[in-house]
């Protein structure tokens, strides 16, 4: 399958004076990093998720929309670890009778993130092929595989001083009843397949 | 990988005494130490006004091996192959010295799934002694990471330290095989140290 990458911006947060808007392929929505990073309604200025509460520390945001605009990945980074977040609406597309007989309804956005446990595996095989523990890590989304799927890259750097470079595809499960977390992440809709250390 | 011993000492030094005015204003960098035998824990964090009650219920706990990290020492360059000059936590601009102050480290992940802010206080107890000491959240690690606490959060809670020798060059780890209960208790960061409650308890 052809991997074609609509959206997919790295914000240095460093850089940030003001805030930056990576908007939708549709142009309706936009993620929007600031002190913290949101969610918006491009037409009404609205927040709608609150997706990460703070990027004070925060090195590095990249964002990659699906290219229905329905959902969107998002990696922040630390010196020392990164976390991946998303957002997707569950809200039915309309069609064109829908808007010529009722009013839009609001699409209802969801906000999930990829448990450190879907990684365990590979840290573990990782850890026993490079010695040493895992002492940091990073990743970036590398380009969405389907509407559902976008693949994830990352390094570990262990312990013993030795580095590795891993990937996996992370899959949207819309469908599956997330756990809804402290945080307010419906954790279990984003999950890590097909690890491979390259 | 043999891995030879060049240096083992022990610390077991409780928060020396310090009060609120210090704590204030207090600052993350200072001298810290590069001899594994002298980490003492200074002004630390001392414990959260109101004490335990104040703090609630934890939002995060997990219980895993020991393992050290030294950011923020600036005398630990060079005995750690992974060591960083900074934090992602801060104290009035400066990184928070693992040797100096007592801190706990978590991954992104574990922080956004439990609400969890830097800065939030925590409590570790040694598994085998039921020492515990308070702590805050002051550094951020690699995904999975569990356990991972300062030097001084170590030595408070009677965790030995000890500098090998790998093939990669000198690294500071515990001795032994100790585990640790984290607790973290989201939403406290603005609690303000009280250092008549430093350590919840000594045995």
């Amino acid at each position: 399958m052809k991997i074609k990458l609509f959206v997919l911006v790295t914000i240095c947060v460093s850089s940030l004076s003001q805030a930056k808007d990576v908007v939708s392929p549709d142009g309706k929505y936009a993620v929007r990093a600031e002190e913290t990073i949101t969610l918006v309604d491009v037409n009404s200025g609205q927040t709608l998720l609150v997706l990460s509460k703070s990027t004070a520390e925060a090195t590095r945001v990249e964002v990659a929309w699906a290219p229905d605009s329905r959902k969107v990945a998002m990696v922040e980074g630390w010196p020392r670890g990164s976390a991946v977040f998303a957002a997707w609406t569950d809200t039915p597309e309309q069609t064109l009778l829908d808007q010529a007989t009722s009013s839009p309804r609001p699409d209802v956005w969801h906000k999930t993130l990829q448990a450190d446990a879907d990684e365990k595996a590979i840290i573990h095989q990782a850890e026993q092929e490079f010695g040493g523990r895992l002492v940091s890590e990073n990743r970036v989304l590398a380009g969405w595989l389907s509407p559902d799927a976008v693949r994830v890259k990352g390094e570990m750097h262990f312990s013993s001083g030795k580095r590795c470079a891993y990937q996996y595809t992370l899959h949207f499960l819309t469908n599956a009843v997330g756990h809804l977390d402290k945080g307010g992440y419906e954790e279990g809709v984003i999950v890590g397949r097909d690890h491979k250390l390259l | 990988m043999k891995t030879r011993i060049v240096a083992i000492a022990i610390s077991l030094l409780a928060f020396s005494a310090c009060d609120d005015e210090e704590h204030a204003d207090q600052l993350g960098g200072g001298p810290g130490s590069s001899d594994a035998s002298n980490i003492v824990a200074e002004d630390g964090f001392c414990g959260p006004q109101g004490g335990a009650q104040a703090l609630g219920t934890p939002s995060y706990n997990s219980s895993s091996s020991a393992k050290l990290d030294l950011d923020g020492n600036p005398a630990a360059q060079g005995l750690d192959p992974d060591w960083h000059a900074g934090t992602t936590g801060t104290l009035n601009g400066q990184p928070v010295n693992s040797a100096k102050y007592a801190y706990v480290v978590m991954s992104p992940g574990q922080m956004a799934a439990n609400n969890v802010s830097l800065g939030d206080w925590a409590t570790v107890t040694n598994n085998s002694t039921g020492q515990t000491v308070y702590g805050r959240v002051e550094d951020i690690g690699p995904e999975g990471g569990t356990g991972e606490i300062s030097q001084a959060t170590a030595g408070a809670v009677g965790i030995q330290q000890a500098v090998v020798q790998t093939k990669d060059g000198p690294s500071t780890v515990t001795l032994g095989s100790p585990t640790v209960t984290v607790n973290v208790y989201a939403g406290t960061a603005s609690i303000q140290g009280d250092c008549s409650s430093q350590v919840v308890s000594s045995s």
